[in-house]
């Protein structure tokens, strides 16, 4: 019965087929006496017809109740073999296999086994089922990004080799990926012709709950302290759910095979989810700290141990044990973040690494982060004009705020600067430099400017003071322009805005302005979060600025700070912009609106203008170079254009040396190692034959996503509220799969049904009126 | 001045009270109807003297005799009836039925035979009652004068519908009651399950007797309108039927037209004539019917 039957309890309909009979019943209780004299003659015409009436009236009651039964058939989801019924493709199955093998299928469960390897043996015994002179099956990975590994083929043995060959990636789960190009194989012209019959696609997974929902949802129930269940509350992800009707167009069923473990113990998962640092710049010699965040997608609040470690991973440099990790919430585990130091004292590619000791999933608990460190951070600091002593110089407090020993000694100082006044640039090369920074500076040759713009362009860096100069457009005239003509250039130029006019004044006035932080989720403005040290800038006195019009409509451009009045009553409260950033290229540069020196602000003279120079410096010159990726991200690394073999390292397997392409243009080498597939790290030793690349070697650390950490399943119950049987079945068990193969291999004949249940009705109206005709043509000739 | 041809209705002429005024109103509606009266002067032949005895009607004193033998004699006389009209009744309880508004068939053939005595009496000819239903209930001779043709009325009045019908043994008993050549004008339904009534015809133009056979049918016995699921309870004999009558209506008007068909058949074998009444029909139609057979027996 439950191989015939999808739904077999809706059988109970069919004692509705009783309802006829019962009315037939009941209508002949219900009549009218008539005493009659002419007995004889009608029962002469009851003898005469009596044997047609009744089967007249069998016929019209087996009519009602075959419709009755037909209909609650047709809702027990009848299945046949197809083949047999409709003699057209004999019961072929087409099966697509889609294998989750993103790393949270590497959950162990009690007898150490994964739900990948567990994912794996029920594709191999489903594929062992198939019959390879009339089934087909295919293959899909669904980790991201998603690929197909086998396509339709009659070759089962090739799908069972597949199958056995795959491998459990670090990739995260890409279930919509997968399930796409699953539509896409069944959606292929002519794939009808070539492997008739049913179509099913099996899905092996653990049942994650991400991949189900709305990634908005998600979020929205992060702040929550909600349970890890998912809520009837939650969004079905409709990308997935139109995927899946478009699956149910190409009349393909989907069965979602549960290979997820339900056990709370073994769904316990602590991930290490974040390693970084602060963002600036790191420098040889100089102290830096990074941040380690542990999240926890359990229950069990229990903590553990973390270990950090520099540049390899025998031995942690520092350790700390988390003691309570708090309860997890609704779609993100609660996350404990941590600090570590370290310094590096020789320059150059270097790593740390976060670990936490093992739990069920052990492929999260280790978190690695690549990064750069410079021997010092370049700085040629340009005052405008020349002028007899030093600390006349435009750029002198700047200067000294970045290195307070320039041309001496350095010690463990972050920059190295040197200064020279506007006239004598012409001697320099700025690629030599991280940071050209630009006090005052109102003229500068067409081919300086130039290589400024390339400097930046290639990722240099450029910082701009306003002083005297900019008050007069067109000082410069044939020589260079004005400072907008030179620098701003209809906003094609380095300038984040045009300049418009100074605004405040020369001498010392009651009323200053002073700086406003607009917000401090800029690396170069949170240091000034801290409310201890950001009085030292804001209540500093600046007399004049130059106003701008900073487009705001354009996302390269931000302002990071404003000017306001000290009197708010002259203001009313208008500000105007202090600090403007824009990207420029691969760089970046920053106008401050005011002076570097102390003619129109008294900032110079105060210690905080040191670290609201350096954060500025910091995140100028930091490394913009990816060198943390996803797995699932490509890689593509890029050198000189010299360069032309590489030795790349992928965590323990040996060296190989491949060789970089010549982009286009020539202007660089590019190595692409393609998405990667596993948590790693990759290293990249190279020669520049001309020796314009000053390094030799890259790092990149492959992480893997955090969000697949989260172990937290989706229940069959909410999908099938959320998508219906039509969409989707979940099973578990391999006999259920076998059972619902069958039920894709026999055609599901509840339409078919459907259809006799309406010939049943309309052959009833027809023969009840063709009846009742008779009857009422009988009595017009009488 | 009134119309007398709605009394021809059957439902009118049952909310008059008396079924000789009935019979009254019958006829002269119908006469209403005619252009030329059906209806002639007094007809008496003499047949013989009596001696007067106290309480004889004086006015048939014949006072010529009187004068030449000084003796009081009465003047005896014959009506000239050429007819003698026995009207056959049938008061089974089959004749009891009646559809909607419609007056009942007993009541329908009461309204004939009285409006036919009135017709007889009014042309001299003598009417005769005769009820029955399985067996003679009444049997009234022939006569012509006011207190017979009374006694006519007040047996129809008084006559209730019960019993079963026997035509057959009936029209023999009544061929045998009758001396002379006589008109037999029967008034039933004809349900009779023996089928007697050929053989009763029969015997009955073996005796030489003329009949008009007036079938008197309810209008629903003769279209069956019925549709709901109906339980039909014989009148006449205990048998219930239940059945959806649009389902048998077919059947049962096949088997009516052949039992309509079998009676006429049986009248035209006997030469006779045959009738069909439909108690919703205007009453002229038996009297028409009637007129006409008396004009072929004489």
């Amino acid at each position: 019965m439950g191989n015939f039957f999808g739904a077999p309890a809706m059988l109970w309909w069919a004692a509705a087929a009783s309802v006829p009979i019962a009315i037939h019943l009941l209508s002949r209780r219900r009549y009218k006496r008539l005493p009659w004299a002419a007995m004889e003659l009608i029962n002469r015409a009851f003898k005469k017809t009596r044997k047609r009436l009744r089967l007249e009236n069998l016929l019209l009651l087996l009519l009602r109740i075959l419709a009755l039964l037909l209909f609650a058939l047709a809702l027990a989801d009848p299945r046949l073999d197809g083949g047999k019924l409709f003699g057209g493709n004999e019961g072929s199955r087409n099966v697509i296999m889609i294998l989750d093998a993103s790393f949270s299928m590497d959950t162990r469960d009690q007898s150490d086994q994964s739900a990948f390897a567990r994912a794996k043996k029920l594709a191999a015994e489903l594929a062992g089922d198939l019959n390879p002179e009339r089934d087909a099956g295919a293959l899909i990975g669904a980790a991201s990004p998603s690929q197909l590994n086998l396509p339709l083929t009659h070759e089962i043995d090739r799908l069972r080799s597949s199958i056995d060959s795959m491998k459990i990636t670090a990739a995260a789960t890409d279930l919509l990926g997968s399930l796409r190009i699953a539509a896409g194989l069944l959606a292929e012209p002519g794939l009808e012709t070539e492997y008739p019959g049913s179509r099913t696609v099996y899905c092996f997974t653990d049942m994650q709950k991400l991949p189900f929902v709305t990634a908005a949802q998600a979020q929205s129930d992060d702040d929550e302290a909600s349970s890890p269940e998912i809520a009837l509350g939650d969004i079905p992800d409709p990308a997935l759910e139109k995927v899946l009707r478009d699956l149910f167009a190409l009349q393909a069923r989907v069965v979602f095979v549960d290979v997820g473990d339900d056990s709370e113990e073994r769904r316990r998962n602590i991930a290490v989810s974040a390693l970084e640092h602060s963002g600036k710049t790191l420098v040889a010699g100089i102290e830096t700290d990074f941040e380690v965040r542990v999240a926890n997608f359990s229950n069990n609040a229990e903590g553990g141990e973390i270990q950090f470690f520099v540049d390899q991973e025998k031995t942690f440099a520092q350790s700390e044990r988390i003691e309570d990790l708090g309860p997890r919430q609704a779609h993100a585990g609660t996350e404990v973040a941590l600090s570590f130091s370290a310094k590096f004292d020789r320059p150059g590619w270097h790593y740390v690494a976060a670990r936490y000791l093992e739990d069920a999933l052990p492929i999260d608990n280790i978190r690695r982060f690549a990064f750069y460190v410079r021997e010092r951070i370049k700085v040629l600091a340009v005052s405008g004009k020349a002028t007899a002593e030093p600390e006349e110089a435009a750029a002198f407090f700047v200067t000294r705020a970045l290195d307070p020993f320039v041309g001496g000694h350095q010690g463990n100082a972050s920059f190295s600067v040197k200064e020279m006044n506007a006239i004598e640039i012409g001697g320099e090369r700025f690629a030599d430099y991280d940071l050209i920074l630009l006090a005052d500076v109102a003229q500068l040759s067409a081919p300086k400017l130039k290589e400024l713009e390339n400097f930046v362009s290639a990722g240099g860096s450029c910082m701009f003071f306003a002083g005297a100069s900019f008050e007069t457009p067109g000082r410069m005239g044939a020589q260079g322009g004005s400072s907008n003509e030179l620098f701003y250039r209809d906003g094609e130029g380095l300038l984040p805005a045009r300049l418009i006019a100074a605004l405040g004044s020369d001498e010392f006035t009651e009323n200053p302005y002073a700086v406003q932080f607009d917000s401090f989720d800029h690396p170069a403005t949170a240091y000034f979060e801290d409310k201890k040290v950001r009085p030292g800038i804001t209540r500093i006195p600046v007399y004049k600025f130059v106003s701008t019009d900073p487009d705001l409509e354009n996302h390269s451009v931000r302002v990071l700070s404003s000017f306001r009045a000290t009197n708010a009553q002259n203001s009313l409260g208008k500000t105007w912009p202090a600090v403007i950033e824009k990207r420029f290229g691969a760089g970046r540069t920053i106008l401050i609106t005011t002076s570097a020196d102390r003619s129109w602000n008294l900032l110079g003279a105060s210690p905080a203008f040191v670290p609201f120079i350096r954060e500025m410096a910091y995140y100028l010159t930091r490394d913009t170079r990816r060198a943390n990726l996803t797995v699932g991200e490509p890689l593509e690394a890029r050198f000189g254009p010299t360069v032309t073999s590489v030795r790349v390292q992928r965590g323990n397997t040996p060296t190989k040396n491949l060789s970089p392409t010549l982009t286009a243009n020539s202007q660089s080498a590019v190595l692409a190692i393609g998405r990667l597939s596993d948590c790693e790290l990759i290293r990249m030793d190279y020669d520049d034959t001309n020796g314009e690349d000053e390094e030799s070697m890259r790092l990149f650390a492959v992480n893997v996503n955090p969000e697949e950490s989260d172990l937290n399943r989706v229940g069959s119950g909410w999908l099938k509220l959320q998508f219906g049987d039509e969409l989707l079945t979940v099973v578990r068990q391999f006999d259920e799969i076998v059972e619902e193969s069958n039920a894709s291999e026999k055609s599901r004949l509840w339409r078919f049904f459907l259809y006799l249940v309406l010939g049943a009705l309309v052959l009833e109206t027809i023969l009840a009126q063709r009846f009742s005709r008779k009857q009422s043509i009988g009595g017009a000739t009488a | 001045m009134e119309d007398y041809r709605r009394y021809l209705d059957p439902k009118t002429l049952n909310k008059v009270a008396g079924l000789e005024l009935k019979a009254r109103l019958i006829v002269e509606g119908f006469v209403a109807g005619r252009h030329q009266s059906p209806l002639k002067g007094s007809s008496v032949e003499f047949r013989e003297h009596r001696e007067y005895v106290p309480g004889d009607d004086t006015r048939f004193l014949d006072w010529k005799v009187y004068a030449k033998t000084d003796r009081f004699y009465i003047k005896e006389y014959e009506e000239e009836t050429s007819l003698k009209a026995y009207m056959v009744v049938d008061t089974s309880h089959s004749m009891s039925f009646a559809s909607g508004d419609n007056v009942s068939k007993l009541e329908y053939a009461k309204f004939v035979a009285a409006s036919l005595t009135h017709l007889i009496s009014q042309q001299q000819d003598a009417a005769a009652l005769v009820l029955w239903d399985h067996e003679l209930k009444k049997f009234l001779p022939p006569g012509n004068n006011p207190l017979h043709i009374r006694d006519i009325y007040r047996s129809l009045s008084e006559v209730k519908a019960q019993g079963k019908t026997d035509i057959g043994a009936l029209l023999a008993d009544v061929a045998e009651r009758l001396r002379q050549r006589s008109l037999i004008i029967l008034l039933s339904d004809l349900f009779d399950d023996d089928g007697g009534l050929d053989r009763g015809l029969k015997y009955v133009r073996h005796k030489g007797h003329d009949v008009i056979c007036f079938h008197t049918l309810d209008p629903a016995e003769l279209t069956f309108p019925f549709d709901r699921m109906t339980r039909f309870e014989g009148l006449e004999v205990e048998d219930r039927l239940l059945a959806d009558p649009k389902a048998l209506k077919e059947a049962y008007l096949e088997e009516l037209e052949a039992f309509i068909q079998n009676a006429r058949s049986a009248c035209m074998a006997n030469k006779m004539d045959y009738v069909q009444l439909d108690t919703s029909a205007p009453l002229d139609i038996a009297l028409s019917s009637y007129l006409a057979a008396r004009a072929g027996a004489h």
